[in-house]
């Protein structure tokens, strides 16, 4: 619309408002699919769940109003206290370590070398295949009682290998469920693949003529230039983190178990909304899951400032 | 609101449409006026494939007999089963024919969704075959509001493959508690040379029914009737604590083993002589354990009793909507589904045990089969009062056991912390 010194015909400044009417008018009407979709799908059941999460409710029966009893029951009942703090475990331990992982990873893939495009796939491969479920299914039978990870350490001197493996040992459920999640870094890598692809090349020959180490490389030069990658992936990350669901409870079987070991919190959620049909409960978990997430993703990028550079620009 | 609004809507349409099909044929008749037994109803159950299949076997038999009645099916996994039931619950637009489990039958008689079955029996429902007490787990009030299919009562079942192998005696009915736990330590000392090894129990106090049946020895109510905790959190602990000495010395199977083996259990995978559980899950047993060879009998007696109190639970009950527009044609259904022995042949025993001998004779026996009949005829003297019927929110309750049992077993609670959670749990979920 460079219309230079056109600003004095008024004739000429209706019509330019008019075509953005018009052009604001269009972009409205393609939106409107996904507008639909969102206002009717997304917006609409939150709010109903918001308003939910001061009832009592069991489908059955109408929703009671029972104002903020949902929530002060929630800081009584140990489940929840439970489910907050493995959850909270898994997302500061899991997530960092992934990171790391696939940031490694990328870094071996960005050398050329024969063959890297078949290397790339192959270890993208564990994130493709089956949003999880069917690697949590391979995850369980290696760690079950008797299985690999159980005939393996009773050969290198652990405990006989008949007796309850990994998955039946409390204590060693999470170290199993971050390994799966690190298992699956294939998203985040590519995402750094992409961003090292981006860093100028020249800049590590100058730091390479000026006598820079492989180390002082990575810290002076990888890690800044990679900042505002490295923040992207670790907020989707961190917020997926908070959602596992699916290999909980699939390893657990759908218990949420041994002794509550892999009660994560979206599992809790759904075993008080479509097991026990605690409607009002399960949205107030819901909510209170939103705040938190919204919460950390904030502190996320009040921090961001600080460490997260983004170049050709002065933000 | 809006979900109301619409299920009314939907609901009203339903009716509009089936008040339309009804049209000439003389519209609905009371109970007894017998010509009303047209028109089209709708029947809804839960169950896998195999069982759709079998209930279209069914009701193409109906047919035949009821050209005049036209039934529209529909079926879900038992998970969406109660969600999509709940919805229509509230909203008063149930199917006409719904099949339902003891656990739903209190909360659905509490808010009248159900036609009272007794109006219609010796007429167009017939339940001279069923046990008294059997109808009695369909009852509410002394309003008749659910026909069982099948029954089962509880009880323990041992594998003799596995105790053939390790060369001990099968346990008896005989046995009381510390009789059971001596016999469970034979087994585990057998057991130890196996690789993995082989255990005679895994904790009986696992679940809430064996709490049940606990309370039931002695003649205790379980659930009052305004759907309450008929016992105290000492009997809870008291319950727990007769496993005390057998999970501290290590007689029961490991918490750590179960738990990796869920959902099969040790029982199922061979590793654990005996199971506690409903005769017709035999079934089950057979297919997880890869073995016919199992038998069958009473648990154990408790301290000084001399025989046991058993009741038959239904496994699963045809119901009829109060609101439907057809109950002759609904009836008819209910009537058909659950006295032909032709349907009785078609499902086996996969919907429990047949309720009615006529259907129990018509079943082409599997070798499973045999060992619950021959339990059943054994404890039929036994089985003398109705199963409890159950409160609004038993589900919760029941996973709420396990979840807290299973801390029990890993040494995370005490007994008493058990009692107090699975209390405070009910005092939120058994508010109705």
């Amino acid at each position: 619309m460079a219309a230079p010194a056109a600003t004095t015909d008024p004739g000429r400044v209706r019509a330019t408002q008019r075509k953005k009417r018009a052009d604001t008018r269009a972009g409205y009407a393609f939106l409107s699919p996904w507008l639909i979709g969102f206002v009717a799908l997304t917006a609409g059941p939150m709010i109903a769940s918001l308003y939910l999460s001061f009832t009592d409710y069991n489908l059955f029966s109408d929703p009671r109003f029972t104002g903020l009893e949902n929530y002060q029951r929630l800081f009584a009942d140990p489940n929840f206290v439970q489910a907050a703090k493995i959850t909270v475990t898994y997302v500061l331990l899991g997530t960092p370590v992934k990171l790391i992982a696939a940031l490694a990873v990328a870094m071996l893939l960005n050398n050329a070398r024969r063959g890297q495009g078949f290397y790339r796939s192959a270890f993208y491969l564990p994130s493709l295949i089956g949003g999880s479920v069917s690697i949590a299914i391979v995850w369980k039978a290696m760690f079950i009682d008797d299985g690999i990870v159980a005939r393996v350490s009773e050969l290198v001197g652990g405990g006989p290998a008949g007796s309850g493996g990994w998955v039946g040992d409390p204590g060693r459920t999470m170290p199993m469920l971050i390994l799966l999640t690190v298992w699956q870094f294939g998203a985040p890598m590519v995402i750094f693949l992409a961003g090292l692809k981006q860093v100028p090349g020249e800049l590590y020959e100058a730091a390479a003529v000026d006598g820079a180490g492989p180390v002082r490389r990575f810290l002076r030069i990888t890690l800044p230039m990679l900042s505002p990658v490295l923040f992207f992936n670790l907020l989707l990350e961190t917020i997926h983190a908070f959602q596992i669901f699916n290999s909980a409870f699939i390893i657990s079987g759908g218990t949420g178990g041994p002794a509550r070991s892999t009660l994560f919190y979206t599992l809790y959620l759904y075993f008080r909304g479509f097991r026990d049909f605690q409607m009002g409960y399960a949205s107030a978990m819901a909510w209170v899951l939103v705040v938190v997430v919204g919460l950390v993703t904030l502190v996320l990028f009040r921090t961001s400032k600080a460490w997260v550079h983004y170049s050709g620009g002065n933000r | 609101m809006a979900r109301r609004t619409a299920a009314a809507v939907l609901a009203g349409g339903i009716a509009l449409a089936l008040a339309a099909c009804a049209g000439g044929s003389g519209g609905s008749g009371g109970p007894g006026s017998g010509d009303g037994a047209t028109g089209e109803i709708t029947f809804t159950w839960w169950g896998n494939e195999e069982r759709a299949a079998q209930f279209e076997q069914a009701l193409d038999l109906f047919t035949e007999e009821h050209p005049d009645i036209e039934v529209l099916r529909n079926f879900n996994s038992w998970a969406d089963y109660w969600t999509a039931r709940n919805t229509e619950a509230a909203g008063r637009s149930l199917p006409d024919v719904v099949m339902m489990d003891v656990g739903y039958l209190g909360q659905y008689a509490q808010k009248d969704l159900f036609l009272d079955l007794s109006e219609y029996e010796g007429d167009t429902l017939d339940t001279s075959g069923f046990s008294d007490t059997l109808l009695g787990s369909g009852t509410v009030d002394d309003r008749l509001l659910g026909v069982p299919l099948g029954s089962g009562v509880w009880s323990m079942m041992y594998n003799k493959d596995l105790l053939d192998g390790l060369g001990v005696e099968y346990p008896t009915d005989a046995m009381d508690w510390d009789d059971f736990a001596d016999w469970s330590r034979e087994v585990n000392e057998a057991g130890a040379a196996v690789s993995p090894t082989q255990y005679g129990a895994e904790d009986p106090t696992g679940s809430l029914p064996s709490f049940m049946y606990h309370l039931m020895q002695d003649g205790n109510e379980v659930f009052t009737e305004d759907g309450q905790a008929a016992f105290t959190e000492e009997d809870v602990v008291d319950f727990l604590e007769t496993g005390d000495e057998q999970r501290e010395d290590g007689t029961y199977f490991p918490a750590e083993r179960s738990a990796a083996l869920t959902p099969l259990g040790g029982f199922g995978a061979g590793q654990v002589a005996t199971w506690f559980n409903w005769s017709t899950v035999l079934t089950q047993g057979v297919a997880d354990t890869g073995t016919e060879n199992l038998g069958m009998v009473t648990p154990p007696l408790e301290p000084g009793a001399d025989s046991h109190v058993l009741s038959e639970k239904a496994s699963m009950l045809l119901t009829v909507a109060s609101t439907t527009e057809k109950p002759e044609a609904a009836v008819t259904l209910v009537d058909f589904l659950a006295n032909s022995p032709e349907v009785a042949a078609i499902f086996g025993t996969s919907l429990g045990t047949p309720a009615t001998q006529e259907r129990r004779d018509a079943v082409d026996k599997s070798a499973a089969d045999v060992v619950v009949d021959a339990y059943l005829a054994d404890v039929a003297d036994q089985v003398t009062v109705s199963y409890p019927l159950l409160p609004v929110g038993y589900g919760s309750i029941e996973a709420k056991w396990v979840e807290l049992h299973e801390q029990i077993r890993y040494g995370q609670i005490t007994s008493e912390e058990f009692a107090t959670e699975l209390f405070a749990e009910m005092s939120l979920a058994l508010n109705g």
